[in-house]
């Protein structure tokens, strides 16, 4: 049965191959099941704010640059264009 | 103690969770029809066979869904409790109408309804069932905050 939901995008995947972790190994770090990540990259499970600040603090970013209720851009090219607003 | 999230080290697709959900329960179907069509000592034999493969399926099902349904919160995560407290939701009103359903047809088969203390305890089931979510809220709820009982540093601009 289908709920309605916020779709909200995230960085996981990226961040995660960044830093060469695998799911378990992130899964650990923030105390949840390995398929849980699996289910929040894929979209198909929301993150309580708990798990989404646990996650923000574990990869050392806020976590609006984790998650987005808009598709997100690659990390790059957003900071690109923040240092490009602060020059301006 | 260890309240690492449990996993079971053999993961089913939705589609293989399904099939086994959809046998399982053709299985019980097959066991109350053939009791119902048999009956008795000649209808025995076949209902073991439908309860066997209903325990070997039901069984592998529970596995398949990494043992979350009767697992205590704290070797589960967010998701996992909140996947089944959603279950157990969702299975509360049928299991409820069966119940009932069971004991009112028992009803008019034996007429226990002359009994007091039949009486008594199906209509207490019948009350509870659509009152007790109800209370567990009303118990677990803390207190509602005031709009006026709030710091002024929490109160928006």
């Amino acid at each position: 049965m289908a709920q309605d939901r916020l779709k909200l995008y995230n960085r996981l995947p990226v961040l995660r191959a960044e830093r060469g972790l695998s799911r378990q190994e992130l899964a650990d770090a923030v105390g949840v099941n390995y398929q849980t990540i699996g289910y929040l990259e894929r979209g198909d499970y929301n993150p309580s704010l708990e798990l989404a600040f646990k996650l923000a603090e574990y990869f050392g970013l806020p976590i609006e640059a984790i998650f987005s209720t808009r598709p997100l851009k690659p990390l790059s090219e957003t900071l690109i264009a923040n240092k490009q607003e602060v020059a301006l | 103690m260890n309240t690492k999230p449990y996993s079971t080290r053999v993961r089913f697709s939705q589609r293989t969770r399904r099939r086994l959900a959809i046998g399982l329960y053709l299985s019980l179907l097959s066991f109350v029809l053939t009791w119902l069509a048999l009956g008795g000592e000649v209808a025995r034999p076949l209902t073991w066979v439908f309860m066997g493969l209903y325990a070997v399926l039901g069984l592998t099902l529970v596995y398949a869904t990494g043992l979350l349904d009767g697992m205590p919160s704290r070797y589960l995560d967010e998701r996992q409790q909140a996947l089944r407290d959603r279950a157990h939701r969702l299975a509360f009103i049928p299991i409820n109408y069966f119940v009932l359903g069971t004991l009112l047809s028992l009803n008019l088969a034996n007429h226990w309804f002359q009994e007091p203390v039949f009486i008594a305890l199906v209509s207490a089931l019948g009350l509870v069932i659509f009152t007790l979510p109800a209370v567990i809220i009303a118990w677990l709820e803390p207190d509602p905050v005031e709009e006026s009982a709030l710091p002024s540093h929490e109160v928006a601009p």
